[in-house]
């Protein structure tokens, strides 16, 4: 009987032994796999209405003097900030003047330091000097060209011109830097070249533009003057695929990172789409996120983005740099 | 002596089939157990949905059943007897826009989807504005400026409604 109970004992250790390993094994496989792309610098923010806390982050600028200029669409203003998270001031702010505003959303820094916040609500795009002073504004509410519609994010590109995405009017709008109009491309649909719903509109080192096709789930590129380049991508969770691509950004060397509201990811490709990482997947902790927006990778290649859901700014690093 | 060792084979083969038997009624048991467990999680993720979609559902028929008054109160009707009981339907339609949104967000709360939450949060002030436009149109009726209120349908509360149609 006990030369029949070791027996049996040694049947089970040796299971549990092959079952352990086999476990481990699958365990070193997936985190090998993992290999994280970036690393959490730092997070930076809360909900609230105070400095410093937010209420629902759009988009990222930086302003002539390197702060971090973001805007919060539920605060109504724009906070700047250093690059390491400290308050500096904001500025619009609910309220009757011209200054004020009531959902900013996308924000742009001309080259002579001059910044553009566009209303959302208003259809307004409005200009502050480089000591956030409200100058000028320009555009409006509607259908007409040179008028507005769920206005997004938008950027200046290297030819002087401001490129912003609208997404009631499913095109991409052009106007110069004194406010008058120059032309609009996209239109409602899903063929090339055509939009639906845009979230972004930002500009690489040659003028080309890259658009964020939320409601088409891909990434479409125009020449500066509005001719459909190229496009990538299709609704799914798989690399190089989206699901609501809503922040775009472009570092020095013509990479493209998109944010995803759906997929709470960020991806990297290089300029002709070619996949290069992605992280992140949803939740409450660094690294993780919530109904992801803008994004924002500063000269030093810092990646800024804007974790709307947790109300918090999260800056990354590149692991392999 | 060649006796015991027939017979602890045997029985050692024997101990194997049946370890093995065990170890898959066990296998089948927690594969059961997770199963049901996931179909639970996932029954409760669909009646949650239902729940957004049905909210949502109730919150587009308000604002289309309002946008249809305002415009029929615009365009066509002009006997005032009628018009004030369709200014009553439309604002106090209008007040409702919140309470049928608010429904929507309590439904996202349950989900606990951080990033469905958050989104809802957004068009909170499109519907607060929605409401505004409402009355300012009907403001403009009312002191008689029906120019002015067609114009102002045009011009923006169209715009907005669609705006928040798109979300729903």
């Amino acid at each position: 009987m006990t030369h029949i109970g070791t027996i049996y004992m040694k049947k089970v250790v040796t299971i549990i032994v092959v079952l352990g390993f086999v476990i481990m094994g699958v365990y070193s496989a997936i985190s090998l796999q993992k290999d994280d792309a970036l690393v959490v610098l730092k997070v930076w923010g809360e909900k609230g209405a105070s400095p410093g806390q937010f209420k629902y982050i759009e988009d990222f600028a930086f302003d002539s003097r390197g702060n971090l200029l973001v805007t919060d669409a539920l605060n109504s203003n724009v906070t700047v900030f250093s690059t390491e998270g400290s308050v500096i001031t904001t500025f619009a702010g609910k309220g009757k003047d011209d200054g004020h505003m009531e959902k900013p959303e996308g924000i742009a820094v001309a080259k002579d330091g001059t910044i553009f916040v566009a209303d959302y609500l208003s259809g307004f795009i409005k200009k502050y000097d480089k000591a956030y002073q409200h100058v000028q504004t320009f555009s409006g509410f509607g259908e007409k060209p040179g008028l507005t519609s769920e206005s997004e994010f938008m950027d200046f590109c290297p030819n002087g011109l401001l490129y912003m995405a609208e997404a009631g009017n499913h095109r991409v709008s052009v106007f110069k830097q004194d406010g008058s109009f120059v032309r609009w491309f996209g239109g409602y649909g899903t063929g090339e070249g055509q939009l639906n719903r845009p979230e972004a509109a930002k500009c690489d080192s040659d003028g080309t533009v890259y658009v964020t096709d939320l409601a088409n789930h891909r990434i479409q590129v125009y020449s500066p003057e509005g001719e459909f380049v190229r496009s990538w991508g299709k609704e799914g969770t798989a690399a190089g695929e989206f699901r609501k691509p809503a922040g775009i950004a472009i570092d020095g060397s013509d990479n493209i990172y998109v944010t995803e509201i759906g997929n709470n990811r960020i991806q990297k490709f290089d300029k002709y789409g070619g996949f290069i990482y992605s992280f992140g997947k949803e939740g409450r902790l660094p690294g993780e996120f919530g109904n992801l927006h803008g994004i924002i990778v500063s000269q030093k290649g810092d990646i800024y983005v804007a974790d709307t859901a947790n109300n918090r700014v999260q800056k990354l690093r590149e692991t392999k740099r | 002596m060649e006796n015991d060792r027939a017979r602890s084979s045997v029985i050692g083969s024997l101990h194997n089939s049946v370890l093995i038997n065990v170890f898959l009624v066990l296998l089948l048991a927690v594969f059961f157990i997770v199963s049901s467990l996931n179909v639970k999680v996932h029954s409760k993720t669909l009646d949650s949905y239902i729940d957004d979609k049905y909210t949502l559902d109730r919150l587009n028929t308000l604002i289309t059943e309002t946008a249809e008054s305002l415009l029929r109160l615009l365009v066509v009707e002009t006997d005032r007897k009628y018009t004030h009981k369709n200014f009553l339907t439309i604002l106090s339609q209008s007040e409702d826009f919140q309470a049928a949104f608010d429904q929507f967000y309590d439904a996202t709360i349950k989900r606990k989807g951080i990033s469905e939450q958050s989104l809802a949060r957004e068009i909170e002030p499109v519907i607060t504005e929605l409401r505004r436009d409402i009355v300012k149109c009907v403001s403009l009726y009312r002191a008689g400026n029906i120019v002015a209120a067609r114009n102002y349908y045009n011009k923006r509360l169209y715009g907005r409604t669609k705006q928040v149609r798109r979300f729903t």
